[in-house]
């Protein structure tokens, strides 16, 4: 079976007030059907490769995103979200990174700026290719 | 006795020891496994040691020699067999295994790997 390319929608909430540098868990929509997950496990009939992290426009506190595996291993780290802007070809791109079969994709986004008055939600989206058997 | 005749003397059993394996080889590459094991014993091999120990009895000199080697080369392949039956089915060649077939995680790591 060919490689299917797919997009998951990462999206996290910076909470009111919340001082800069800190971390929190991002959620993963990998099908809208599926709803939003703080974790995606890879099928065992599948490997995964996230190969592109990008912004569609213009988020309100800059970010930088962790992608973790297995809940502990830090496999990629994103440059400041705003500047990975998807209309920005020179845009710095992450390191692709495979996940193989059963383990576990989790975000964590640190703000890069304190929150606001009010909460803040990111959006960004990741690439991710799924090879199946 | 001379040095030629002491080499002659240990090249003829050589030979003999030679022959069984050599034989056996050729004919599993070119015509396929010749191999009749019964619990792990190599007929074949056998089956030429005890005619190479009959022979031995109602000859002398240079064919005594060569089926004592030829009797020694068999047992050595029978104990071969026992070590690795593979051996014993297959001549010299090692079974070989299935190819793994390229599965997901193969197929990731080229991709990651196309991608520079």
């Amino acid at each position: 079976m060919p490689p299917v390319e797919t997009t998951v929608v990462l999206t996290a909430t910076i909470p009111a007030n919340l001082p800069a540098n800190q971390k929190v868990v991002g959620n993963l929509q990998l099908d809208p059907a599926l709803g939003a997950q703080t974790q995606l496990q890879v099928p065992q009939a599948e490997s995964w490769v996230i190969e592109d992290l990008y912004v569609s426009a213009n988020q309100g506190i800059d970010c930088i995103i962790e992608i973790k595996k297995n809940l502990r291993d830090s496999i990629a780290r994103s440059a400041p979200i705003n500047s990975l802007l998807i209309s920005n070809p020179s845009r710095p791109r992450i390191k692709p990174v495979m996940l193989a079969r059963g383990d576990i994709l989790t975000v964590e986004v640190q703000n890069l700026a304190a929150g606001g008055a009010s909460a803040t939600t990111i959006t960004a989206y990741l690439k991710l290719v799924r090879f199946v058997r | 006795m001379g040095i030629g005749s002491n080499l002659k003397e240990m090249a003829v059993p050589a030979l003999g020891a030679w022959v069984y394996p050599t034989v056996k080889d050729w004919v599993n590459r070119f015509v396929g496994g010749t191999g009749l094991p019964l619990g792990g014993v190599d007929l074949g091999a056998l089956a030429v040691a005890v005619g190479a120990a009959y022979g031995m009895d109602r000859t002398r000199g240079n064919t005594r020699a060569f089926l004592a080697g030829l009797g020694i080369g068999a047992i050595a392949e029978i104990v071969r067999g026992f070590a690795s039956p593979s051996v014993l089915l297959g001549g010299s060649k090692p079974v070989q295994s299935a190819p793994i077939p390229a599965g997901p995680e193969a197929e990731a790591q080229a991709y990651i790997a196309s991608l520079g």
